[in-house]
């Protein structure tokens, strides 16, 4: 989830604004806490400044002191000096005083009251050098001066003494205030510092990630970008893009190819494009071209294409819109060259056309021919017959003889097209399958094999068939020409026993079906007790003409399986056949069910 | 307007706008800060100065105004005049009382003022005429002196109370003047 989660645009965009809020917090802490730093530092220094100009002062007058004691002592006024200059030093640091606790009432009583003192002290000086017996340190007005002047001095000490005392707890307040900013002001630029450097180093995480993502993505994009190319090229397509709101297109390297121009001949758009339109088509592409615009849209079109060197080429264009991250919509498109499908197709209507035409000859011809040569053939057999009965006692033996032999062949013709016209009509052209009911068509064909049934007492068992999507006289006709064949090749002394079978079959499971176009087959088996055949025949004998037998054993034209394998093939089934020679022979009919 | 009608990079715009100008408004912050604690220091130390000032030359005016204080004492003790006499006990009466406000406002500024004259006054023994106008002279010039520090007050202080002192103390010392000037021209005139 946080993997998804890191991915969210949107998630990171808060992470960003959250973390530029919190580095600017602590940012401005670290401000705050530096001024005051900076002011606590300055209220300590001024603690200190207060306290330096306050010993000032005591040095100053211990000094004037130390001065006047020597005055006294040697009478000397360079001893003077001290006394002299040491009002305008004590007035300075007063001065500076002022300054220093302009703000503390407190304070500035002090002061007032020390000056106070400082004054009395002075005069005090005065005095004693001034106004008293001289040399006469041992004259009592003169010890009391002095004695006055050491009491004034110890109250100017203890005053400033206790004005110091006062700013000495005043200085340890400000000291702790200083202490604590001071150990804040490092916690909070370390911390500041600390947050800068994790999304610094997040922040470089991520776009390494990305960039390498993004490195690998191009990559991949140049190599799909290239096999598109390629694609195009082998497959004869081009795509394009369109950009609605700003009306831009982008062309592929290969549609440029395909109007017969090199790769970014010209400008993509759709006026350069329809230069190469054939002019024929130019209107209706127009037309579409403007559907598109107000559609958004482009359903399959077909236009051709005239390059320069008067080639002509078919395309077809398909688009489809997609709306991009900024709500733009863009239609993607693709234009393929079906110019060889064309042709092709083309091609292959004529041939087919051909072949329709072929067919038609052909069925006609056979129709025509068969119905053409049974009307000769009728009169022949007529007239023979007509011999044999009003001129028998006329004829010679040999006469008669050769009669029979016109009348068999005549027959055999007969029945050749009788089979001829059979074969033609299994075409399977304009019939129609329909549901059908076996059991009735098989009923039908045994009702046609009545005669012949009924002469070699034929025994036909079969299964009840169900209903089946079929051709309903070709299926028929498929049923006499099994049923007769089993009939005609039947084995010497033996009553032909004909088995039908029905069942559904995989056709997976079966051998004889090869690339079943059905998964479930009808599996119909018309098992006979025969003369049976060999093996390797099994194909053969469903040529057209193909017999195993001369016309002296059996009767035939050789034409009855393939009409079989035609109407199977008609039904998109299969037939197969299998024999034993002397035992008998399976033929196996595969009808398809959808 | 197009680059407007996209909205991140308004935003964008904005922001680099408006990061733009706090960065200049906090230069503009730092360097006034910087210039007024400049500022600041520099009007400290140009009250300490003034302070300093202030109090030499109330000390000045001070000692000047003992030396008068005891110019018009031993004045008073040479004079045989009556009037004389008076107008000079006049002057010391006047400028104890201007000692007095030097002292007020002395105590409150914390200035230390002297508050004896270290005037060595010889004892005159022979009471001459020459030695009177002597006297006055030297009294006449520590008060024109005193005028003088009065007016150099005046340019240094801004205070209200220097300010008070100084039209008070200047009337007096004017009226001082000009009664030692009286004094002068009597004995000139009385010769």
């Amino acid at each position: 989830m946080i993997k998804t989660l890191s991915n969210n645009i949107s998630f990171l965009r808060t992470m960003l604004y959250l973390s530029a809020f919190v580095i600017l917090v602590v940012g401005a802490l670290t401000y705050r806490s530096i001024t005051e730093v900076t002011k606590s530092s300055e209220m300590v220094t001024h603690t200190y400044k207060v306290n330096v100009e306050l010993e000032q002062i005591l040095s100053n007058l211990k000094d004037a002191e130390t001065g006047q004691r020597g005055f006294i002592i040697t009478r000397d006024s360079v001893f003077l000096d001290s006394y002299t200059s040491g009002r305008s030093k004590i007035n300075n640091s007063f001065a500076e005083l002022k300054v220093l606790t302009r703000n503390d009432t407190l304070l500035n009583t002090n002061l007032i009251a020390l000056n106070g003192l400082i004054n009395k002290r002075l005069i005090a000086f005065q005095t004693s050098y001034s106004s008293l017996p001289k040399d006469d340190i041992d004259d009592p007005a003169f010890i009391s001066n002095f004695r006055d002047g050491k009491y004034l001095m110890d109250s100017i000490s203890v005053k400033i003494k206790s004005i110091v005392s006062l700013q000495n707890n005043i200085l340890e307040t400000r000291k702790n205030e200083y202490e604590n900013d001071l150990m804040a002001t490092p916690l909070l630029l370390f911390s500041l510092l600390l947050c800068s450097l994790v999304l610094m180093y997040v922040a470089y995480n991520n776009i390494y990630k990305n960039i390498k993502k993004l490195k690998a993505t191009n990559e991949a994009l140049e190599i799909f970008k290239e096999s598109t190319n390629q694609s195009e090229i082998v497959s004869k397509h081009g795509s394009w893009t369109w950009n609605v709101k700003d009306n831009v297109f982008t062309f592929s390297d290969n549609l440029y190819r395909l109007v017969g121009e090199q790769p970014q001949s010209f400008k993509p758009t759709i006026e350069n494009f329809l230069n190469y339109v054939h002019p024929e088509d130019v209107e209706q592409l127009s037309k579409q071209t403007e559907q598109m615009k107000e559609n958004v849209e482009l359903p399959y079109i077909y236009y051709r294409v005239v390059h320069k060197n008067g080639n002509i080429k078919h395309l077809k264009a398909y688009g489809k819109s997609l709306i991009n991250e900024e709500n733009d919509t863009v239609l993607l498109g693709t234009t393929a060259d079906i110019t060889d499908e064309i042709m092709s197709f083309r091609a292959l209507e004529e041939r087919n056309m051909e072949l329709e035409r072929n067919n038609k000859e052909l069925s006609s011809f056979n129709y025509v021919a068969s119905h053409d040569l049974q009307e000769p053939l009728r009169k022949i057999q007529t007239f023979l017959s007509r011999l044999e009965d009003e001129e028998a006692e006329n004829l010679s033996s040999k006469g008669t003889k050769y009669i029979d032999r016109i009348q068999n062949a005549a027959t055999r013709m007969r029945l050749l097209i009788d089979d001829l016209l059979q074969f033609s009509r299994s075409n399977k052209a304009d019939k129609v399958i329909e549901e059908s009911n076996i059991n009735l068509l098989l009923e039908a064909a045994k009702q046609d094999l009545a005669e012949v049934i009924s002469a070699e007492n034929a025994e036909i068992t079969s299964d009840t068939f169900p209903t089946i999507k079929v051709i309903p006289f070709q299926i028929q006709q498929l049923f006499i020409n099994l049923l007769g064949n089993a009939i005609k090749y039947k084995a010497e002394g033996k009553t032909p026993k004909i088995v039908i079978k029905h069942k559904v079959v995989d056709a997976e499971d079966e051998e004889n079906i090869v690339k079943p176009k059905k998964a479930f087959y009808h599996k119909i088996t018309f098992t006979d007790n025969g003369i049976g055949f060999e093996e390797q025949y099994a194909e053969q004998i469903f040529t057209l003409f193909s017999r195993l037998h001369n016309k002296d054993e059996y009767s035939g034209t050789g034409i009855g399986l393939s009409i079989c394998k035609k109407i199977v093939e008609n039904h998109s089934g299969y037939i197969t056949a299998s024999g034993q020679p002397g035992k008998g022979a399976v033929f196996t009919v595969y009808l398809p069910i959808d | 307007m197009k680059f407007f009608t996209n909205r991140r990079l308004t935003v964008l715009f904005f922001f680099i706008v408006i990061m733009i100008g706090l960065s200049f408004n906090s230069c503009q912050e730092l360097i006034k800060n910087k210039s007024l604690e400049n500022k600041k220091t520099e009007a400290t130390k140009q009250e300490v100065k003034t302070n300093q000032n202030e109090a030499k030359l109330l000390v000045m005016l001070s000692k000047d105004n003992q030396d008068v204080i005891q110019l018009s004492k031993s004045l008073q003790k040479i004079v045989e005049k009556d009037t004389v006499f008076k107008l000079a006990k006049k002057i010391e009466k006047a400028h104890l009382e201007i000692a007095k406000e030097f002292n007020t406002v002395a105590t409150n500024k914390l200035i230390t003022i002297p508050n004896h004259s270290e005037l060595i006054i010889e004892e005159i023994t022979d009471i001459n005429r020459e030695a009177k106008l002597n006297a006055l002279n030297d009294l006449k010039s520590k008060i024109k002196n005193q005028l003088y520090l009065l007016n150099k007050l005046d340019e240094t202080t801004n205070s209200k109370e220097f300010k008070q002192l100084i039209v008070k103390a200047d009337t007096k010392i004017n009226e001082s003047l000009n009664k030692t000037k009286n004094i002068i021209s009597n004995l000139k005139s009385n010769s």
